[in-house]
């Protein structure tokens, strides 16, 4: 089988590249780099089977090249992080939403099938845990920027499940719940690879608002195991499906733990939120999937525990901070 | 010579980008992949002298300075010209207008891939070029029929009106590698049925007849006529005809398959035969079909036997 996986030299995405070439794929990988790194996939580059383009989903003619080659396309290309959507609102808007119309539009003509990746932020205010797929989307106003990113996202699912229902295009989108795992880089706010560098560093480990938010954090092989079965399977057409993991854990207990696992000498500090983001920065108190409906259809169960991400992902930052030269005798060297 | 190729990822595109590329010439591959296949140029990616663009001939565009262009772009199987109705009218109207305005740019001879489907439900047998045709212009096939006989009707007015050197080539039924497996036709059927071990279905008794020309004795038509000097239409094909039973039976015989043929009622609207008079390009070009059924069947056998196995596994 032949995967194009658009947004593959992110974090998800060279994850996703990685397993379909250990299952014996052709796997093509476009990526502009924005907020993917060529670091991510150094090494599959001396696979023969893996061929990647550093250029931007908009270049329509290379695009239909790639849909036209490929049996399955991964549109995991999206503007992603926090940090980024409040920085850059219209690339945010305007790349999530007309990334995804040329993908559905090129697998449009020889009816190829496509997962979306979408975001448990879709949810957005959503008080009511677990979220099931079919519940209620409760965005702030279109005022506060953090909510474009789960609208555009909203949009994209809209798009997928129209393409199924109007043009027989066979989609799947996956809400991807808190991804974690090696590689993934803090730049765009992500929590636990900033927890980690901080404690590594010996640096305050910064905490916004009183840290009893709560989130599900998945590992990356769990989360690829489900979008792997989801886009394989054909009674998933036009539909969507959590992504996650349901064992919840606060931000504060999660400091603390990331503190005691690197035996770190930071202080763990609380950050307003206003200080940190934006003045009337909204954020969700918990966030949990309710994966049923994944666990229904393929018999999805995430399998890596909070230790073992955890431990992971120390490793892989241990190895970059060691690698740039700044760690600290965190590790009694 | 640089050669602009529409329709160059297809069925006979891609072979007449091979002909072309053994002859010596530089290629541009125009096709927008609505019906075309990458796999089908797969083997030319590291050519230096094809280059491919993903390009709706639709649009205007400039591919830059050419010698010939080849117009092949366009949805041709029932199957497809059927499901893309729309595009098939536009690539046969707008497409043909914007390759032979590159014609007319660069002083390029321009050559358009016509079909038998010009002589409609014909009401002569064989057809001659100088045959009007019976078209039904609101029937569904019409998509097809008419956005061929307008891609015809202009290629003349260019000729007439701008000079443009132009050739006109009426294709008739053509099979060999890299025909798709579901392009609804006979061929492509009892060679995907053989080859799974289905059934062989034949519609009413099996006693209507067709007739098929192999791929390389069609490009062979082609390139003789694009280096003749003759303006109107020349059909080329494959006169021989065979009736559906015995075309089954010899698909059975080169598979080895341990298929059955099993009959089922004939659809109302199964076309009427058509034959291709090709005494023209005989007298005019010295070209004849060479390359019989069972002989064409076997040449395509590997190539059938891989594209049903890609089939299978997908």
């Amino acid at each position: 089988m032949k995967v194009l996986i658009t947004g593959g030299a992110g974090f998800i995405g060279s994850h996703l590249a990685e397993r379909h070439l250990a299952m014996g794929d052709e796997v093509y990988v476009i990526d502009d780099l924005s907020t993917g790194s060529v670091a991510n996939i150094q090494h599959l580059k001396v696979h023969p089977e893996f061929l990647y383009h550093i250029d931007s989903v908009n270049n329509v003619h290379l695009m239909a090249e790639l849909v036209d080659l490929c049996d399955v396309i991964y549109h995991m290309a999206a503007a992603v992080g926090v940090r980024l959507i409040l920085d850059s609102p219209v690339r945010t808007i305007e790349t999530n939403i007309r990334g995804t119309e040329i993908v559905l539009s090129l697998a449009e003509v020889k009816r190829k099938r496509v997962l979306i990746a979408s975001s448990s932020e879709v949810y957005g205010k959503q008080e009511q845990v677990p979220f099931r797929e079919d519940d209620d989307l409760v965005l702030g106003a279109t005022s506060k920027a953090r909510w474009s990113y789960a609208c555009s996202k909203a949009i994209d699912e809209f798009l997928a499940i129209a393409y199924w229902k109007e043009k027989n295009v066979p989609t799947v989108i996956a809400r991807l719940f808190n991804t974690v795992g090696p590689r993934q880089t803090g730049r765009y706010g992500m929590v636990i690879p900033n927890f980690v560098v901080q404690a590594l560093t010996d640096a305050d480990i910064r905490v916004f608002g009183d840290g009893t938010q709560s989130r599900c954090f998945t590992h990356v092989n769990d989360a690829v195991d489900a979008l792997v079965a989801v886009a394989a399977h054909p009674d998933a057409n036009g539909q969507v499906f959590n992504v996650g993991s349901d064992h919840e854990i606060t931000i504060l207990e999660l400091a603390t733990k990331i503190k005691e696992m690197t035996g770190s000498k930071s202080r763990i500090v609380l950050v307003p939120y206003s200080t940190a983001y934006e003045e009337g920065f909204e954020d969700m108190m918990r966030r949990v999937p309710d994966v049923s409906k994944l666990n229904r259809l393929t018999g999805y169960r995430a399998r890596v525990s909070l230790e073992d991400s955890l431990n992971s992902i120390i490793e892989d930052q241990r190895a970059r901070l060691r690698e740039r030269g700044t760690l600290k005798a965190v590790t009694g060297n | 010579m640089r050669v602009l190729v529409t329709g160059g990822a297809g069925f006979l595109g891609s072979h007449l980008c091979d002909a072309l590329l053994a002859d010596g010439h530089s290629i541009v591959c125009a096709d927008n992949l609505l019906t075309g296949n990458l796999e089908n140029i797969g083997h030319l990616r590291n050519e230096p002298r094809f280059e491919f663009r993903e390009q709706d001939v639709c649009s205007p565009f400039d591919c830059g300075k050419v010698d010939y262009v080849f117009h092949f772009a366009s949805p041709a199987s029932p199957v497809d010209y059927l499901e893309h109705a729309i595009e098939t009218l536009q690539v046969g109207s707008l497409g043909t207008m914007n390759c032979l305005d590159v014609a007319k740019k660069y002083s390029a001879r321009f050559f358009l891939a016509s079909t038998s489907e010009c002589y409609g439900d014909p009401l002569e047998h064989p057809q001659k070029e100088t045959y009007w045709g019976h078209v039904n212009p609101i029937g569904p096939r019409s998509v097809y029929d008419e956005s061929k006989r307008f891609a015809e009707a202009l290629t003349m007015a260019y000729h007439r009106y701008h000079e443009v050197d132009t050739r006109i080539v009426r294709i008739f039924n053509t099979y060999g590698p890299r025909l798709q497996l579901n392009d609804g036709r006979v061929i492509s059927n009892f060679m995907k049925q053989a080859l799974l071990g289905e059934d062989l279905t034949v519609y009413g008794d099996g006693s209507q007849t067709r007739s098929f020309c192999y791929v390389s004795d069609e490009i062979a038509g082609i390139l003789a006529l694009a280096n003749s000097e003759e303006h109107g239409p020349v059909n080329i094909g494959n006169p021989n005809e065979f009736t559906i039973l015995e075309c089954a039976k010899v698909v059975l015989d080169i598979t080895g398959s341990s298929s059955r043929i099993r009959f089922e009622p004939l659809p109302q609207d199964d076309p009427r035969q058509r034959r291709p008079d090709i005494s023209k390009a005989k007298a005019l070009l010295g070209w004849e079909p060479r390359i019989q059924l069972r002989d064409g069947l076997q040449r395509s056998l590997e190539y059938f036997r891989s594209a049903v196995a890609k089939a299978v596994k997908a």
